[in-house]
């Protein structure tokens, strides 16, 4: 600053600024540092000023803050927990996000022990194993592992960690200084995984139960053949005969039960059908009846019928699967009563409930109770959740109740669950019932639509025939009711003109109601077909037109809807030709043909 | 007497088959595939022909079409002990769509399949 240069100057920073700016010529401002340094001269005091230009320290500066900031953000988006271990002074940091994975609270100290003690004793030894080595002065300070957790609150969680190891020093002196590393909870994935892997299994499952019920029953056949060969050789009072009818009976019930594991292992495209969900809930109960333990009592509370659903029937024999399996689980430790309980349910008016509101109407309602442990309400709420669990690692997959939750939104249905320490647990699903076709209105205001055709009326159930039988004479048919599709063929073989509509039943024992349609239309390909549905239709609607079907009728039959569709189907312009209604050529496309 | 051929790679079931029908007085032919099946009723048709459709190399899907085409008056009864199904059609269903007369699902009761083979014979 002046002329006199120090010859021992003492230099003394006494302070800066906080932000000054300089100006340049074109008035454009920088940040700079002023620093003021006094000097003792042998001409006096002096003051040496230093103006330093820190626009790019600043610029580093604010760089530096950024990146931390969306280092930050990242971190916590990502859901990842971060550790700092610092081998000199032995102190631990562990990130807030990295506490909430672990479930350790703030107050809490951070450490590696108090890691390894939320590993599973069976995971702790390999874990310990990994970290020594990625400590080890001759390795790469490279540390990964995905293990289990077990958190202070129980919960099992996986997740996956990985860190680095700085060293200091060379040779037999180099030590850790400083790790470095993040942690991620990769529960959700690792369970999805275990879904996808388990749904693969189940699907190979069921090719493979396709194949081996071939086999089965081409062994069958040799066994209820030969020994019904053998009987009528033997003397009714024989022993052999005896024991040979036993093979018979057995055999029998084999055949039922393969058909109807085939029945449920079938691949169903998620079709929707109207169903009736007694009888399916019927024989899901009689496939899972063998599986239920000594020390569970099963009682089923199955009404004769219930109000038609539209559904999935591989879907609903899914969800009582699950529904079982999860009510088992619940009575493990104890044993007790499993209820399964299905009845129609009216709702007069519109119920709010924990899960949503019931509207007003009628309802299947499907309720499964055990008496097992029950469980918190605050844990209830979450039941649904894919990785909601109470059962310990190691055990199955605990996505079946999502799978029902998912099942049941899906067809419109709502679930409720009641539960209560110590007491058990209730899950009750309610179905909407398919509207009806007419309404009530219609049926009392408007006259009923008559005729005088000869109509022939195939039921195997006997009130069924019997009603259908009335209500046809009611409004003024000809009916020739039949029990069985072998005798209504036969029926309509002697004189296939005498009749002008068909009316079946479509499951019925040795020959559909489809089946038998296409016997008669082989003999009167102009004839019109009523097809009547109840719960195991095993065609939709296309499917059964491909197969000359006119009409549908859904099961139980009111009078208003028949007279209405027998009106619409007979007052139709004469069909075509039966075999232009399917073509060879989708059939020759199948890999098969 | 009426003849009836029994297509069918199983052996125990042939030979079911067989004994069933001779006690009943009819008389049978055996083929174990489609292909053979085809050759022997090619030679001398049968009244009715028994297929099974699960079979390997031609199968009796394949098998009735052919028939269905070459012999459009032959008598077909088809049966399976598999559960296979093309859409929601099962095998049975789509063998009656080509040419088969009547089905039966194994494991059937012999009662049912002479009833059946009577019925067809019948007409």
């Amino acid at each position: 600053m002046r002329g006199d240069s120090p010859s021992a100057p003492t230099l003394h920073t006494m302070g800066t600024l906080n932000d000054p700016f300089g100006r340049r010529k074109d008035g454009s401002q920088f940040p700079i540092e002023i620093v003021l340094t006094p000097l003792e001269l042998a001409s006096g005091r002096s003051t040496f000023v230093t103006i330093i230009d820190i626009t790019d320290r600043r610029r580093a500066e604010e760089d530096a803050r950024q990146s931390h900031v969306w280092f930050d953000l990242a971190v916590q988006a990502a859901h990842v927990g971060i550790f700092e271990h610092d081998h000199r002074t032995d102190s631990l940091y562990w990130s807030p996000t990295l506490r909430e994975i672990c479930g350790v609270t703030q107050d809490e100290a951070g450490s590696l022990q108090r890691y390894v003690d939320l590993i599973p004793r069976d995971e702790r030894e390999r874990i310990l194993h990994a970290i020594r080595d990625a400590h080890h002065p001759s390795g790469d300070g490279q540390f990964e592992a995905v293990h289990q957790l077990v958190r202070p609150d129980g919960e099992v969680r996986h997740v996956c960690v990985r860190s680095l190891t700085s060293f200091e020093g060379e040779g037999t002196a180099r030590a850790p200084v400083r790790t470095v590393g993040a942690m991620v909870d990769i529960t959700d994935h690792q369970r999805a995984t275990e879904y996808v892997r388990d749904a693969s299994k189940m699907e190979a499952i069921g090719t493979l139960a396709g194949g081996i019920a071939h086999e089965l029953n081409n062994r069958l056949t040799a066994v209820l053949g030969f020994s019904e060969l053998a009987l009528p050789l033997l003397s009714s009072d024989s022993k052999v005969r005896r024991h040979l009818q036993q093979v018979v009976s057995a055999g029998r019930k084999s055949r039922e039960l393969v058909h109807q594991l085939l029945t449920f292992s079938r691949q169903s495209g998620q079709v929707r059908r109207p169903l009736s969900l007694h009888l399916l809930v019927k024989e899901s109960l009689k496939l899972l009846r063998p599986t239920i333990p000594s020390w569970v009592e099963l009682r089923e509370r199955i009404a004769g019928s219930t109000c038609p659903i539209s559904a999935d029937m591989t879907q609903m024999h899914q969800m009582i699967l699950n529904l079982v399996e999860n009510a088992l689980h619940a009575m493990s430790r104890t044993g007790g009563v499993l209820v399964i309980q299905l009845q129609d349910k009216e709702l007069a008016a519109d119920q709010v409930t924990p899960a949503g509101t019931l509207t007003a109407g009628c309802y299947a309602c499907l309720m499964v109770r055990d008496s097992g442990e029950g469980m918190e309400p605050e844990f209830a709420k979450r039941l649904f959740d894919p990785f909601c669990t109470t059962k310990s690692p190691g055990k199955e997959r605990e996505m079946g109740l999502a799978v029902v939750h998912e099942i049941v939104t899906a067809h419109g249905g709502t679930i409720l669950v009641e539960s209560k320490i110590g007491i058990g647990t209730t899950v009750s699903l309610y179905f909407p019932a398919l509207p009806p076709r007419a309404s009530a209105t219609a049926i009392r205001d408007e006259p009923l639509p008559r005729g005088h055709e000869c109509v022939l009326f195939v039921d195997d159930e006997e009130s069924a025939a019997r009603v259908g039988g009335e209500m046809l004479e009611s409004l003024g048919y000809f009916p020739v009711v039949r029990g069985n599709a072998a005798e209504a063929l036969e029926a309509f073989r002697i004189a296939p003109q005498r009749f002008d509509l068909l009316i079946t039943d479509q499951t019925m024992p040795e020959m559909n109601g489809d089946l038998l349609a296409r016997e008669c239309q082989r003999l009167r390909p102009d004839l019109p077909v009523i097809l009547c549905t109840y719960s195991d239709q095993t065609l939709s609607e296309a499917e059964a037109r491909l197969l000359g079907v006119t009409e549908f009728v859904l099961k139980p039959m009111t009078l208003h809807n028949l007279a209405l569709t027998i009106r619409r189907v007979l007052d139709l312009p004469a069909p075509p030709p039966r075999r232009a209604l399917y073509s060879r050529a989708g059939i020759l496309s199948h890999p098969r043909c | 007497m009426p003849s009836v051929l029994v297509i069918d790679d199983e052996e125990q079931v042939r030979q079911l088959i067989r004994e069933t029908l001779e006690q009943a007085g009819y008389d049978v032919e055996e083929a174990c595939d489609g292909n053979e099946g085809l050759k022997r009723y090619r030679t001398r048709p049968a009244d009715l022909v028994i297929m099974d459709i699960l079979m390997p190399d031609q199968d009796g899907l394949e098998s009735i079409m052919t028939l269905d085409r070459e012999f459009p008056m032959s008598r077909v009864i088809a049966i399976t002990g598999g559960s296979d199904m093309i859409g929601m059609l099962n095998f049975l269903d789509v063998a009656k769509m080509l040419g088969a007369r009547r089905t039966i699902q194994k494991p059937f009761e012999v009662k049912a399949l002479l009833d059946a083979v009577a019925a067809e014979l019948s007409h």
